[in-house]
């Protein structure tokens, strides 16, 4: 079988789901946008990125993902030591979870959400011992490592964003769920453990918890603090029309409020600005974009390939899901971006070169197997 | 197939999740939506108070007594204050302010690079405007910092020492730094572990540290506009705010009589708006005391409000709504400023009208007040000691009170209030510690012993009882009968007043059967007359008892240790341990013991708790009003007594003999016990010791003996204002009449309140021909001063309350001692055609310098004959 070039990648692409991803990121520039503050010309800075993150998507077309998963410890090791790197020189706003590279910043947690998807799809693929109890020890080390460190930046959302990636991949791998739930149950004792134990959590991240628990609260230290983001946010998407107030003007006055609305907060801008039939749309969208990737696992037999597949969707989906769940009140705040749309040039560059190795996965050659991977 | 269903399985998952989010979406904005749009609109509005100007207070005479006006204020912002700095490029020696933010955000100012000649070296053609504001390492590593202390120029502006306002500010920053400590040190100790403590604690200092505090209440425009217009961060740390201000114009005059304002508290703020609603506002101002607190409510505007929208660029900008503010209606007074500023000189400066005048006073205190002898519009009002109303006191006040309540309030509150911090409770407690009643009015708030001006209501009392006279004529020899006199004489009635002659009216007691009866009648007509009475009006009910409570909190300590000093000196170890057991409920609600040696000796009670049979200590009222008079209360607490005739709260008054309708004959003769050294001894405040072992002090009578109540001794106590009040019944034939210095609020006038007294014209002639005499015969104890220069027939009284501890020979070059000050008294009125009939009551507490009650005739005659050159002194057509 000979070796396929870039022009038949090109051609057994999924378009579609290209598609859906740069409408996703158009629509991220369109948001961005609007919820620039006037000092800063975040829409154009975006803009560029997803030029960069496209471009970034069609190279990761071009090479096979197999030799991508075949240097997956390379990445691995690179991404550890950039994480290990951030805790020294790490800048940030709130934490420090960027490295300065001289006019640009790169956040090396973001990196390794696919870089762990690489990781465990590469280890997984052609193994058995996961689905022992005692097999499941390296996958979690190779997970728990990269978890710890984000967690030390502190990065709560994106630690917490590796775990369902972890147990998505092994159970869809075929790992036993009663090993998976007793893995889960005591990695939820722990967390309660690590919450009530002095000094494991920072206080500011407990009081992010009590502040979603104690949402509505009249307490004025609460809502000049932890609450006044969550509180903002639900006004900014409470305040808006069915068919939305515009990107105008008047959106601008209306969020002007609400902190990081470019970013972690981009979806109350969007609702805001395009109603709940446009927040609807992009539901739509988002359900047809992880279930074409789910597809695509389905698509092709390769295991690495599936597993590859599987881990990207289940980032996006947790991203998204968290985010907006986030944004709306469901749970409390951590530093999540909502992909494609969120502005970043890490996240999106990310979430690019994420979406160019499921089509890299959806363009090879189907491979027949004796029986189905993971049946 | 089982990765295909678990991959369907994961993406119905995943689609439920997004479900579950749509539902919420939609539930916060179609149902839900209203309710967060209100919540929107509040927040991009911002509503701004309008302070009411009060009403100006204005005199009968035209002049402005009291008035807002807009000050400015220095305030230091700690948070830039601690941080200010000065740069010097160490290359050219430029020196510059940077300011914080740019200093430590890593720009440089084009300004500086402007000044700094290696800067313009470095940028060369492209010029400093082109060089990139992110500084480069050299320029850093030239830049040294320096203090920053140039405060030379705003100092001078000031007219304060130089170094002044560094003072000022630095002692301001280690006050709020002390307090976000203190406030960190009892949460931990407290073991607060509530949630979000560190944000508290983070939200409060930065509320107090940016936040700008006054150091100067007001400071002249030019001083302002220094800071204002400096562009170099000279300034850095302090900002100029302005404030409305309350602005006494003729600064001490009849300081106790106008009063002063100050900011509300929270708590107060909270209870008085759920009482008058609209009327008040976060910058309301109430008055505090005096005419301030007691026509409060007459002067009170009503604050507006304007409600202000964000604009696209984040400014404040479009005004969704606005309400101006109505100003409280202004003021007008009965009195005449300028004949009372002119009285004030005389009594208290010593002006004497022409040379051989009386003799001044020096460092008298002491209180001058005329009234409409019809209306009882007050007409003149001179007191001293004074003090300048313009002084900071509001501000005191207005810290101490706000601080008092963030100790409760866990800060909170701050926002409303930037003074918070100025003063500490210690320093209020200090304060009110001082002992000096400098701020209690001597015209309406202290009674003191009338003398022998009591003898014209006793003789009045005497004929009105339809009883004989106890004497037809009585003849007055010295040594005849005891204690010295003002001479030998034979008198009546009237030349016993005439002659003010003291064995008249003492014997008339001693000797005479009709006593009883005398008394009787003397106790009724002098309840009617006022004395001894607290006035009928109410004033409101936020004057009334609000402030008591106050009051206890910031006085009750000091009290105490005052009454733990005396009870030491008084029983030593025996002294029993002091609890403060709240406000007054009588000793036998509480189910206690009394203590009779100790109640009598302190004036509190002394109580044993059943249950625990802890000894406590009660205050009782009537020590409250005592020490209320002892302590200084200048920040105007005397809610004690609420009740008052002139609009101002804390009225005294003053006291008869509880019992003088039914006094028992005392069976002791006093003779022996009045004299020393030749001279009359008159007991007053010594009654009050009990068990005085001192053999060589004079024994004591009791003090409701109606020997001292006659000629005005001992426990009868009157304020300058009943005096003058009483002395009207008098001039007019029988009316008695409400004294009131408000004569109308904006457009309303206000009509005078008098009452007929049931009093037999005949008798008043005689009293009145006695006053006549007293002022226009040779005989008159007060025929000496300068009458022929009053156009008007004056008639009065003099009198002397002899309250010294001990008693020395005048010595004008001697110390000041407060025991030895005597009551120098003249009562009486004017009367002439065309003119007002004035009645008047002058009191000096001097060191005697023989003639006593004289003094003040001399004074008075002074005031009276500028009095009739006033237009207010003419009969309103």
């Amino acid at each position: 079988m000979r070796e396929m070039t870039l022009g038949d990648r090109l051609k057994q692409a999924d378009w579609l789901l290209l598609g859906l991803g740069v409408l996703l990121a158009f629509a991220g520039v369109m948001g961005v946008q609007t919820a620039e503050d006037g000092r800063v010309t975040y829409g154009s800075i975006q803009m560029r990125w997803a030029i960069i993150g496209v471009t970034v998507c069609l190279l990761m077309l071009a090479v096979p993902y197999r030799f991508v998963v075949q240097w997956r410890y390379l990445w691995y090791v690179g991404a550890v030591i950039l994480l290990l790197a951030v805790l020294v020189v790490g800048r940030g706003k709130s934490a420090g979870r960027w490295i300065q590279l001289g006019a640009f910043r790169m956040q090396p947690s973001e990196i390794m959400k696919l870089i762990l998807v690489i990781t465990l799809a590469g280890y997984i693929r052609y193994e058995r011992r996961h689905r022992t109890f005692r097999g499941l020890f390296t996958p979690f080390a190779i997970t728990l490592i990269p978890f710890m460190l984000i967690m030390k930046q502190p990065d709560l959302g994106t630690a917490l964003l590796l775990l369902p990636v972890l147990f998505v991949m092994l159970y869809v791998a075929g790992a036993n769920r009663a090993h998976l739930g007793i893995v889960a149950s005591a990695g939820m004792v722990a967390a309660l453990v690590m919450f009530f134990t002095p000094g494991l959590l920072n206080e500011y991240q407990k009081d992010r918890v009590r502040a979603f628990l104690m949402q509505g609260s009249d307490d004025t230290a609460l809502l000049r603090s932890h609450n006044h983001q969550i509180e903002q946010s639900k006004m900014v998407v409470g305040t808006s029309k069915f068919i939305g107030r515009g990107t105008g003007e008047d959106t601008r006055e209306s969020i002007r409020f609400l902190p990081e609305r470019h970013s972690d907060f981009i979806f109350p801008v969007m609702i805001h600005a395009f109603g709940l039939s446009g927040a609807t749309l992009l539901f739509m969208i988002y359900l047809l974009f992880i279930g074409l990737i789910l597809r695509t696992a389905l698509k092709v037999r390769e295991p690495s390939g599936r597993l590859l597949a599987v881990g990207v969707a289940t980032v996006f989906a947790c991203q998204t899901v968290i985010n907006l769940c986030m944004t709306l009140g469901l749970l409390p705040i951590v530093g999540m971006p909502l992909p494609f749309l969120s502005y970043g040039g890490s996240s999106l560059l990310t979430s690019f070169a994420a979406l160019g190795l499921v089509l890299n996965v959806g363009s090879d050659h189907p491979v027949e197997f004796g029986r189905g991977d993971f049946d | 197939m089982r990765f295909r269903r678990r991959l369907i399985f994961l993406y119905v998952v995943f689609c439920c999740a997004m479900g579950v989010v749509w539902l919420r979406a939609t539930q916060l904005q179609l149902i839900d939506g209203d309710v967060w749009a209100q919540a929107a609109r509040d927040m991009r509005t911002r509503t701004e108070p309008l302070p009411a100007l009060r009403g100006t207070i204005v005199s009968a005479d035209g002049v402005v007594l009291a008035e807002d006006t807009r000050v400015f204020q220095l305030t230091v912002v700690s948070w830039d204050w601690q941080r200010r700095a000065r740069v010097r490029c160490s290359g050219c020696g430029a020196i510059y302010h940077p300011r914080l933010r740019r200093l430590s955000s890593g720009e440089l100012e084009p300004r500086f690079r402007r000044k700094c000649a290696c800067a313009r070296r470095a940028a060369g053609s492209r010029g400093v405007d082109a060089y990139p504001r992110t500084r480069d390492p050299e320029e850093v590593a030239r830049l040294e910092r320096l203090p920053n202390d140039d405060l030379k120029a705003l100092e001078k502006a000031l007219d304060v020492e130089p170094g002044t306002i560094a003072r000022l500010a630095n002692e301001r920053v280690a006050e709020i730094i002390k307090m976000v400590k203190a406030r960190r040190d009892r949460m931990e100790a407290e073991g607060d572990d509530t949630a979000f403590r560190e944000k508290r604690l983070e939200l409060f200092e930065r509320d107090l540290l940016q936040r700008p505090h006054v150091i100067v209440g007001r400071m002249p425009e030019e001083a302002a506009r220094l800071v204002l217009t400096a562009e170099d961060g000279r300034y850095h740390g302090l900002e100029v705010q302005s404030a409305l201000r309350r602005h006494y114009p003729l600064g001490d005059f009849a300081a106790q009589l106008l009063g002063f304002t100050s900011q509300l508290g929270p708590n107060e703020y909270d209870k008085l708006k759920a009482q008058h609603g609209d009327r008040i506002g976060f910058a309301t101002r109430v008055g505090r005391k005096g005419l301030e607190r007691g026509l409060n409510w007459e002067m009170h505007g009503t604050p507006g409000f304007r409600k202000l929208e964000l604009d696209g660029s984040g400014q404040w900008g479009r005004v969704v709504k606005e309400q101006l503010p109505r100003p409280g209606p202004p003021v007008f007074l009965s009195l005449d400023a300028k004949s009372s500023v002119m009285a004030q000189e005389m009594l208290f400066h010593g002006k004497r009208s022409r040379p051989g005048g009386y003799t001044p006073l020096g460092r008298a205190s002491g209180a001058f007040v005329a009234l409409d002898a019809y209306t009882g519009e007050v007409l003149m009002w001179a007191e001293a000691p004074r003090y300048d109303i313009n002084e900071d006191l509001d501000e005191l006040y207005d810290r101490s009170v706000i601080e008092a309540d963030a100790d409760r309030d866990l800060g909170m509150w701050v926002p409303r209030h930037p003074d918070a911090l100025r003063m500490t409770l210690e320093e209020w407690r200090r304060k009110l510690a001082q002992p000096a009643p400098v701020s209690l009015s001597r015209v309406a708030q202290i009674a003191v012993e009338p003398g022998s001006t009591m003898k014209l209501f006793n003789a009045l009392g005497m004929l009105e009882s339809k009883l004989p006279l106890p004497f037809r004529m009585y003849s007055c020899r010295p040594g005849q009968h005891g204690p010295g006199c003002h001479g030998s004489h034979d008198v009546d009635l009237v030349g016993a007043i005439i002659h003010s002659c003291n064995r008249y009216f003492a014997f008339s007691v001693r000797d005479s059967r009709n006593w009883p009866t005398y008394r009787r009648h003397l106790g009724e007509f002098m309840t009617k007359l006022g004395f001894g009475q607290k006035p009928t009006d109410e004033v409101s009910e936020w004057s009334a008892g609000q402030w008591l409570w106050d009051w206890v909190d910031f006085t009750m300590p000091t009290l105490l240790e005052r009454v733990r000093q005396e009870l030491r000196e008084k029983l030593g170890e025996k002294a029993p341990e002091i609890v403060l057991a709240g406000l007054p409920s009588t000793p036998e609600s509480l189910g206690g013991d009394l203590d009779r040696v100790v109640k009598r000796m302190t004036g509190v009670v002394l109580w044993t708790a059943k249950k625990t049979g802890a000894r406590k200590l009660q205050i009782s009222v009537e020590r409250l009003q005592r020490v209320d008079r002892m302590v200084d209360v200048r920040f105007g607490v005397r809610s004690v007594d609420a009740n008052t005739w002139v609009e101002i709260p804390g009225t005294d008054a003053g006291r008869l003999p509880p019992a003088l309708a039914d006094l028992p004959k005392t069976k002791k003769g006093i003779r022996g016990h009045f004299e020393r050294d030749g001279t009359v001894w008159y007991i007053s405040r010594l009654v009050r010791r009990i068990g005085r072992k001192d053999k060589t002090e004079p024994r004591v009578i009791p003090a409701d003996d109606g020997r001292n109540v006659a000629i005005g001794q001992g426990p009868v106590l009157v304020t300058p204002l009943q005096m003058a009040r009483a002395v009207a019944v008098f001039a007019n034939g029988g009316l008695l009449v409400e004294p009131h210095v408000a004569r109308a609020f904006g457009d309303s006038r206000r009509a005078p309140k008098t009452t007929r007294l049931q009093v037999n014209p005949a008798n008043l002639e005689i009293v009145r021909e006695g006053m006549y005499g007293v002022v226009n015969t040779t005989e008159g104890t007060a025929d000496t001063a300068d009458w022929h220069l009053v156009p008007a027939t004056v008639y009065g009284k003099t009198g002397t309350a002899q309250v010294g501890k001990t008693w020395k020979p005048f010595d004008p070059d001697g110390p000041d001692d407060e025991d030895m000050t005597w009551h120098h008294w003249f009562v009486g009125f004017a009367e002439a055609p065309g003119m007002r009939t004035i009645a008047f009551a002058c009191v000096l507490h001097a060191r005697s310098e023989g003639g006593a009650g004289v003094t003040s005739a001399h004074a008075v005659a002074d005031i009276l004959s500028r009095w009739y050159d006033s237009d207010v002194a003419r009969k309103a057509r």
